[in-house]
């Protein structure tokens, strides 16, 4: 009798299920997650941060972030995704936003089973911590250091248009003129890759801080940049020291 | 009214021809509650099957052979569950693509053979463990999208196929009739795309016996002697 149960059980063993647990409830199936908080940075860029509750059934293996100037934006709009999990946080990082939009952002995670999105969070004026530009400078003048110091208004200052190779601003005063060339449409940020002439020669190595004032309008500050200023009567090339700060027209 | 498929009538049909030759077959009916494991686990409810078969030999047989039919239809657990994709180049990173699915009714049938033997048996009481084979069709329509990327909309047939475990522990009313309670577990592939249909039953049934073997006393005292 011992040895036919203990035969029983024998085959009821190796025919037990070795398959997926099922989940009670079938919510158990899909991670959850949350939205936790955005956190705007110096240089305008935003940190957004989530939070896995639950993974579900399966470990999570895709995590991140979509964001609209909409509210409750989808999953596939302007899409991050988190490298890694830390615990069960993750975040990512948005660049080059617009500070006269509010923006949605929506955590989301993935395990084997399916995907869970969280609410979104708002943020508005967006854009970089003006502290850190290191002048302060009265709009629409050029001050240029040099053998001599001259401080000219400028007599025009052109909006934004699209160029050949990204955006270009152009600005004179009654003697000098500037040309700057953004790769993108220029937002509030720091840019060390615009290019930018001056008395249409190139110049390198300048920073520009650029604040969005209204929809198609910017200042463009510019606290050193190293130019040379040709001599009327000589012909010759000084190097001068540049500092701007101008206002583009909408 | 829940109507009985044709194609379950028509292997039904095919199951008892081939039961036909057999001078002792012998037909039970089962009503199981359908756990679903396996890829179907997560999609689907449990629900109640019925099963009809035809069966070798009679209540005091230490072997069984049975040969049946399985039938059930399984409801979705969700209206739509959330699925994604998760496309890899043409775009700057991966982008994980967001989709639902639809489910809708998901019935099988199909058609077993399995082998039982008595492990034990106390006065009315008999413990019987098997296993089996079984093939048939599963038939299942969906509706998938994922967004920008695909829509999908199913409704056919998959054929399927695997083996079964069984344990019961019957008890006998008497010569033609017993009742039991069996436990199944059924491990079930589709053939094409390998999808797992593997699912339990717990379920009751009963066996009748039109053909009944009384033991001869004569033969009892020849054993004896």
């Amino acid at each position: 009798m011992i040895k036919r149960i203990l035969s029983f059980l024998l085959v009821m063993i190796f025919f037990t299920p070795s398959c997926v647990k099922v989940q009670k409830d079938v919510n158990s199936y899909y991670p959850l997650v949350k939205t936790t908080y955005v956190t705007l940075n110096k240089d305008g860029s935003v940190t957004v941060t989530g939070q896995v509750i639950s993974a579900g059934s399966t470990s999570i293996q895709y995590c991140g972030f979509c964001m609209d100037t909409t509210a409750n934006p989808d999953m596939l709009t302007n899409q991050l995704l988190s490298d890694s999990l830390n615990g069960n946080v993750f975040s990512c990082t948005y660049s080059s936003l617009n500070a006269l939009y509010t923006y949605y952002f929506r955590a989301f995670a993935a395990n084997a089973n399916g995907y869970a999105i969280g609410s979104a969070v708002s943020l508005s004026h967006a854009g970089f911590d003006t502290s850190l530009i290191p002048c302060h400078l009265s709009a629409q003048y050029m001050v240029l250091t040099g053998t001599t110091n001259e401080t000219d208004p400028y007599s025009y200052v052109d909006s934004v248009t699209p160029s050949s190779t990204g955006y270009e601003v152009l600005a004179y005063t009654g003697s000098h003129s500037l040309d700057i060339v953004f790769s993108q449409y220029p937002i509030s940020g720091i840019y060390t890759n615009a290019s930018v002439a001056f008395d249409a020669i190139a110049v390198s190595g300048a920073t520009l801080y650029v604040q969005q004032i209204s929809a198609g309008v910017i200042d463009i500050t510019i606290c050193q940049a190293n130019v040379e200023v040709q001599n009327m009567f000589s012909g010759n090339f000084y190097p001068y020291v540049m500092a701007t700060k101008f206002r583009s027209l909408s | 009214m829940c109507r009985i498929p044709e194609n379950f009538v028509k292997l039904l049909f095919v199951c008892l021809s081939m039961y036909g030759g057999v001078a002792s077959a012998q037909i039970g009916v089962e009503t199981s509650l359908v756990s679903p494991n396996g890829d179907i686990g997560q999609f689907y409810k449990k629900n109640i099957s019925a099963d009809i078969y035809a069966m070798s030999g009679d209540a005091d047989d230490r072997l069984r052979v049975r040969m049946g039919l399985f039938y059930t239809k399984l409801s979705p657990r969700l209206d739509t569950v959330p699925i994604y994709g998760v496309q890899i180049g043409g775009t700057p990173q991966t982008l994980v693509v967001p989709g639902i699915l639809v489910d809708g009714k998901l019935s099988m049938e199909y058609m077993y053979g399995d082998i039982s033997y008595r492990v034990i048996k106390i006065k009315k009481f008999a413990l019987f463990a098997g296993i089996g084979i079984e093939g048939g069709k599963v038939h299942e329509s969906y509706y998938r999208v994922l967004e920008t990327v695909l829509t999908d909309i199913t409704n056919s047939d998959v054929l399927v196929a695997g083996y079964k475990a069984n344990s019961s522990i019957e008890y006998k009313i008497n010569p033609r009739f017993d009742v039991y309670f069996q436990a199944n577990y059924i491990h079930l592939i589709a053939t094409d795309h390998s999808t797992n249909f593997t699912h339990t039953t717990m379920g009751v049934g009963t066996n009748v016996y039109f053909v009944t073997r009384k033991k001869s006393k004569h033969k009892h005292r020849l054993t004896n002697d």
